[in-house]
């Protein structure tokens, strides 16, 4: 048999016998043995079948406490995930099955059932997807206590899921590019809804030409800000000024048209002249109010009194990717020959415990960043509330008449140049709160909304490494970008000529080239709009041109 | 010892009968299932598996039980680190071959479910997988690109996400 067996090895077996002549199962066996970053990602540009089979749910790993399913019929497909079926391993949680991911895994959880999440952190690429064709199905619940439910420190994706916090923000982007899309985003807070936010982005640009990250070293240069401002010096953010918020908004709210009041003196920024195309609402410095900034005890005794929470608690001490790599089926991979990548990039990243991270009491306002419109209003609603100017104190951090604000991780340990978009996602919370929060340099660009009976329906995206405040000459002149308030507020005083916004696509934003780099976000608006028979909703501009 | 082992006859597509003892032959979940039913004195029929992969299945199979068996009669700690490597070596050697067999190889261990092997053959694949682009592993896997240019891009984009 030896002979047999050595001529057998040195002839051709039967000719057109290939990889792509395997059965599914055994590709899929094979797509087992690969690392999913990037090996997965090459083999499904390869070819169509490839394709569909890097796709396929058996090489995904599911979070619920059903039984474990090895094998069930095919799911529904949304778009090019299919959906609706289980890895052989089910994880109690989604931090277990984060752990034992790999880079560019996809991680299902299962629909019907609440998965808890507490600062779980993303340190590699990863896809998290809700295993139902509607997000309601697929429930994150983030307790009290918690900075938020999901810490993306890395490229990633979350699709089709609801996620609800009670204090906090459902998402916390510091890295990497992260798509939120056809998610529900909701935060309770009760009555302090206005001071959290669903989204929170911190990513900042990269290279010397970009603005300092927001960091526990603050720049003591008191940029522009808005009228607000300026008359409240105190208030005034030494971080560089650079994004704003989308303002989350209220079915038939009206849409403050632009520009801004003749009294609006020009934006004066250590920034490019090129900022002044930048609208208030997109550029300008947010009245904030920085216990850092100015009043370095009251850091200390916030430090102090803030301890940073603790890593959340894992009684089944679920193994990471190091961990992984060191499990008998990749080191018998290793020992056939097959080499695990010792060191991605992203992936060499543990999650760093938090003492390495500086916390420090989060501003009254909505964001360091933000609009100076929507911190008007924001400042304005908070003096007629309370009746209690914000007065920064030395010792407590914050006078009476201040709200207590969750510490917000603040340092540059895991920000870098990141870009947040948020595609067909329904962002809940009260009146004024902001959808997103942007603490980084990034700009909040190419902003889309579809007013719905109760949500707001989203598309935007945030980029860091296109700082508005740092506009080259190349970049194309911004349009005005719109916030759009509710009408049963008085108007603001940067707003002096709201008009009534019927349901529509807002077409703020900064322009830019919308066939390009928008292209997709419009196609998939428009689309979306189609797709559900919104004719009587026209975009914003005919309404405008009707008018 | 015990007397020796009963023989089992395994009958592939073209042909080919081979005699083997019934302890190797059992390493495959379907030849065992089948003497289960059918009894041992019976010839057991493959219909899937031409005769050079059987004879290699076979080959594998006897030196997996060999293994176990020199695992059962050691008795040194250090004894278990050599046989590991003897092992370990003589795999290498064994997935020597064409591309061509090692796939034959990989569906003759799915039909059989002789499940070390085909962990071995994917892992071969997926050594060879590992590290090439979209257009080398087309090229060297002679697989046709059947998508559009727009499709391709489209995929691409898709995967950008998790590269950024």
């Amino acid at each position: 048999m030896t002979t047999v067996v050595a001529a057998f090895k040195r002839s051709r077996a039967r000719p057109g016998t290939g990889l792509d002549d395997l059965d599914d199962g055994c590709i899929l066996k094979i797509f087992s043995c690969l690392s999913p970053l990037p090996d997965l990602f090459h083999m499904s540009c390869s070819c169509k079948r490839f394709r569909d089979l890097t796709s396929d749910g058996r090489l995904w790993f599911s979070v619920g406490t059903g039984p474990v399913r090895p094998m069930q019929p095919p799911g529904m497909r949304l778009g090019s995930h299919v959906v609706g079926r289980g890895k052989h391993v089910n994880f109690a949680s989604l931090q277990a099955a984060i752990s034992a991911s790999r880079p560019g895994d996809t991680i299902v959880l299962e629909a019907g059932q609440d998965h808890v999440a507490a600062d779980v952190v993303i340190p590699w690429p990863l896809h998290l997807v809700g295993a139902s064709a509607r997000p309601e199905d697929t429930r994150i619940i983030c307790p009290g206590g918690a900075t938020s439910a999901l810490d993306f420190r890395a490229s990633g994706k979350v699709v089709n899921l609801m996620i609800q916090v009670e204090m906090g923000s459902c998402i916390l982007h510091q890295k990497g590019r992260l798509a939120v899309e056809g998610c529900i985003l909701t935060c309770k807070a009760g009555g302090l809804a206005h001071l959290f936010h669903p989204l929170v982005t911190t990513a900042v640009g990269a290279g010397p030409g970009h603005p300092t990250p927001p960091s526990a070293v603050f720049n003591t240069i008191p940029t522009a800000a808005a009228p607000e401002a300026q008359h409240i010096p105190h208030l005034i953010s030494p971080e560089p000024p650079s994004s704003s918020g989308s303002l989350l908004q209220s079915p038939h709210t009206t849409c403050p048209k632009g520009p801004f009041p003749p009294t609006t003196p020009p934006l004066q920024t250590h920034l490019p002249s090129a900022t002044s195309a930048v609208t208030p609402c997109s550029a300008a410095v947010p009245p904030t109010h920085s216990v850092r900034g100015t009043h370095p005890a009251a850091l200390q005794s916030a430090a102090l009194l803030q301890q940073p929470p603790p890593l959340p608690s894992h009684t089944d001490n679920p193994p990471t990717w190091q961990d992984v790599q060191q499990d008998p089926h990749f080191a018998a991979c290793s020992s056939a020959g097959v080499s695990i990548r010792p060191s991605l990039p992203f992936a060499a990243m543990p999650p760093a415990p938090r003492s390495t991270m500086g916390f420090s009491q989060a501003p009254l306002c909505d964001s360091n960043q933000e609009s100076a419109a929507g911190v008007g209003q924001q400042q304005s609603r908070l003096t007629e509330a309370g009746g209690q100017p914000l007065v920064p104190s030395a010792g407590r951090g914050l006078m009476r008449g201040s709200h207590p604000r969750l510490p917000l991780p603040v340092g540059n340990n895991f920000r870098g140049v990141g870009r947040l978009s948020v595609i067909e996602t329904k962002i809940r919370g009260a009146q004024g709160t902001r959808a997103v929060r942007c603490c980084g340099s990034g700009t909040l660009q190419g902003v889309r909304t579809i007013h719905l009976s109760r949500d707001t329906l989203f598309w935007f995206q945030v980029d860091s490494a296109i700082p508005g405040t740092q506009l080259q000459s190349h970049w194309p002149p911004v349009k005005p970008h719109r916030l759009i308030s509710s009408p049963h507020q008085p108007p603001s005083r940067l707003h002096s000529s709201p008009f009534a916004q019927k349901p529509g696509v807002d077409e703020g934003g900064t322009g830019g080239d919308k066939k390009g780099e928008w292209g997709s976000l419009d196609e998939k608006a428009e689309s979306w709009r189609t797709s559900r028979h919104h004719t009587s909703r026209q975009p914003l501009h005919n309404v405008e041109a009707q008018a | 010892m015990a007397g020796k082992a009963v023989e089992v006859k395994l009958y592939s597509c073209d042909g080919e009968d081979f005699r083997v003892p019934s302890t190797v032959a059992s390493r495959s979940e379907t030849v065992k299932n089948m003497l289960e039913d059918t009894g041992e004195e019976d010839a057991v029929p493959l219909p899937n598996v031409h005769g050079r992969t059987l004879s290699l299945v076979l080959d594998f199979c006897k030196r997996l039980v060999q293994y176990e068996k020199d695992l059962q009669d050691i008795t040194e700690d250090f004894q278990h680190g050599q046989l590991d490597d003897e092992f370990n070596a003589w795999k290498q050697d064994f997935l020597d071959i064409d591309q061509a067999v090692l796939y034959e190889l990989i569906m003759a261990a799915n039909f059989l479910n002789v499940a070390e092997l085909l962990d071995l053959c994917c892992k071969e694949v997926a050594r060879l997988i590992k590290g090439k682009s979209p257009e080398e592993i087309r090229a060297y896997f002679h697989i046709k690109n059947d998508f559009t240019p727009q499709e391709e891009e489209e995929v691409r984009r898709e995967n950008q996400w998790a590269f950024e």
